[in-house]
């Protein structure tokens, strides 16, 4: 942790993008976090929405003097505030499955490399397998045989993200645990667990984190594919992926906006992890550090 | 009475694939994959309070054999035992206990300190861990060590990398003798040392065994080093003891061929310039060793025995040890 209090500063000093990546990432967490408390409308409390408001335009208002930023939908829903809303449920589900996906694949990473052979190859074998395959691909069959629901999305976004830690863990980890201080961990007598994760897991994480929070922007684009084609999560508390899939059918009929500005908060906010990503990527890497 | 520690025709091999991997590599048209003796069937005691120095060229096999020595590798032959009692029947939890009596220093003293713990983690953890003193007394016990190895409490706080090689290797020191050990294995502790920080950590190393009552096995390359802590001093040469003396015999009356070239080849302070060129040629692979005794393509007396038969130990004069034939 105090390696990471010392890359912070570097971070958000970094270029111009990094910093608005940043800002942006920033807003989205809190937008997502305060939805209840800032939006106008609950969008899906029927006793907040008005129908003869439906399809209303950006920046128009209500007849209570509502601002419509972004505007409705075909039920009256202030698009705004499904997005508020969209934004928490599209999070929850993607830092769900990352936080469960870390977990599984650092275990499973940190065995590969600490028993070696034959463990090592068989997991390694199976993670190659998962990787072989399109993630969407393995999602969506998951999905089939579990049936939707927000639960399943997680556990199919951990089922096709836990081979990327896996791998990463287990590549520095084996550079790691060359080091005498692991042997003399183990001459001290210590269990392999703790071996394990008190002294080998905690200097993995440098290299870890930065592959988090480029996998937690796939986790959001996975679980917004999936429920774009209605195999995601429940109707009756959409993410961003569904608010798209809603207002795709009225594209073409010139109300652009039910699908335009969800479709924007998601390309911002995966754009805005990836900078900030790979702006972690260069912070942790002694020899880009300009 | 039984030594401390003794190593009894202990042997390791690397390279060899599990019954499964050759199967497969069989299966895939590998082959056999090439296996290294690491270590080939050596006896050594270290008895209480004795420093046993342990000298050889790199890639002899000296290394390996201190990790055998420490518990850290399982010897593919032979027994370790401690006190008598043979580690390899005992279950994995008495095992784990009687192997914290062994200890290690090691060679890169920065890179044995997990750079994530503060000095006071590092000293705490084995105390905790292990129950070896009540809460409320730990903190004097870390106090008492970083007094014996002259380090100020102050850099308790410190990481690991705010500290310089000699401070880091104190500090595994103190780290090392956090369980009470009887023997610490010291794996070139010195050698990535400046020259004027050697000699400090040396003689930290000889006052901790006076005040202490410790055994060492001592590993380096450098003669100088091990003529000056031991007193006694075994010679390896690809895997192999090949001559075992208290510390004047050996330095003062070297009886196989290779400790003869190997004190020739070290520079002294005064001696005229000799030829150093002692021993001829490279030395030989250690995945295919020479026939007979290990030296003999190197060997300047070398017979037809020496090609066919490896020399056994034989007692050339009282504690002194040569595996040669014409000892």
């Amino acid at each position: 942790m105090r390696a990471a209090g010392r890359r912070l500063p570097r971070l958000l000093g970094g270029d111009a993008i990094s910093s608005v990546a940043l800002v942006l990432m920033a807003g989205a967490v809190l937008l997502a976090v305060a939805a209840p408390f800032v939006c106008p409308q609950d969008p899906y409390d029927l006793a907040q929405i008005d129908i003869l408001d439906s399809f209303v335009p950006p920046f128009s208002r209500s007849g209570a003097g509502m601002l419509y930023l972004f505007g409705t939908d075909d039920q009256g829903r202030d698009i705004f505030s499904a997005i508020a809303f969209g934004l928490r449920i599209s999070l929850a589900v993607a830092l769900t499955a990352t936080l469960g996906a870390v977990a599984i694949g650092t275990s499973i990473g940190l065995a590969a490399a600490y028993f070696g052979d034959p463990l090592d190859s068989l997991l390694m074998r199976i993670a190659d397998m998962q990787l072989a395959f399109p993630a969407v691909l393995i999602a969506l069959m998951l999905l089939a045989l579990l049936g939707s629901g927000s639960d399943k999305v997680v556990v199919a976004i951990m089922a096709v993200q836990w081979a990327a830690y896996a791998r990463t863990v287990r590549s520095v980890a084996l550079v790691e645990q060359g080091k005498e201080y692991v042997e003399a961990a183990r001459c001290l007598g210590y269990s392999t667990m703790r071996v394990l994760f008190v002294h080998i897991l905690p200097n993995c994480l440098a290299a870890l984190s930065v592959v988090v929070i480029v996998q937690i922007a796939a986790a959001v684009l996975i679980e917004a594919t999936l429920s774009f084609l209605g195999l995601g999560v429940p109707i009756t508390s959409p993410s961003l992926g569904m608010l798209i899939a809603n207002g795709y059918p009225f594209m073409l009929s010139g109300r652009f906006w039910m699908t335009i500005y969800p479709g924007l908060t998601l390309v911002l906010l995966i754009f805005s992890m990836n900078a900030l990503g790979e702006r972690l990527r260069s912070a942790a890497n002694p020899r880009e550090r300009r | 009475m039984s030594p401390l520690l003794l190593l009894d025709e202990v042997g390791r091999d690397f390279g060899s694939p599990g019954a499964l991997g050759s199967w497969l590599r069989r299966g895939l048209g590998h082959g056999e994959r090439r296996i290294v003796r690491a270590v080939d069937e050596v006896t050594i005691a270290v008895g209480r309070q004795e420093v046993v120095g342990l000298v050889g060229e790199s890639g002899c096999g000296k290394s390996t054999l201190g990790r055998i020595a420490a518990g850290l590798i399982a010897p593919s032959r032979g027994e370790v035992r401690v006190d008598g009692v043979a580690i390899a029947g005992l279950s994995a939890a008495v095992r784990r206990r009687s192997m914290l009596r062994v200890q290690m220093v090691f060679q890169s003293a920065t890179a044995s300190l997990n750079p994530r713990q503060t000095v006071r983690e590092i000293l705490l953890e084995p105390l905790r861990v292990h129950r070896l003193a009540p809460r409320a007394e730990r903190d004097d016990r870390v106090a008492d060590l970083m007094r014996r190895i002259g380090l100020h409490t102050g850099f308790l706080s410190r990481d690991p990398h705010q500290l310089s090689g000699g401070q880091c290797q104190r500090i595994g020191i103190a780290r090392a003798l956090t369980v009470a050990p009887d023997l610490v294995v010291c794996d070139e502790p010195v050698s990535a040392l400046d020259v004027s920080i050697q000699a400090q950590i040396l003689n930290l190393f000889q006052d901790l065994q006076e005040s202490l009552k410790l055994s060492y096995l001592f590993i380096s390359h450098d003669l100088s080093v091990v003529e000056r802590v031991s007193d006694r001093v075994a010679v390896m040469y690809l895997g192999r003891i090949v001559e075992e003396a208290p510390v004047a015999s050996l330095f003062g009356r070297p009886s196989h061929p290779y400790t003869v070239a190997l004190l020739a080849a070290a520079p002294r302070l005064g001696a005229q310039r000799r030829v150093a060129a002692v021993v001829k040629g490279e030395r030989p692979s250690p995945y295919n060793p020479p026939a007979g005794c290990h030296f003999h393509p190197r060997c300047p007396r070398a017979v037809e025995l020496c090609r066919r038969v490896a020399p056994e130990r034989r007692e050339v004069a009282p504690g002194h040890w040569s595996a040669c034939h014409l000892a």
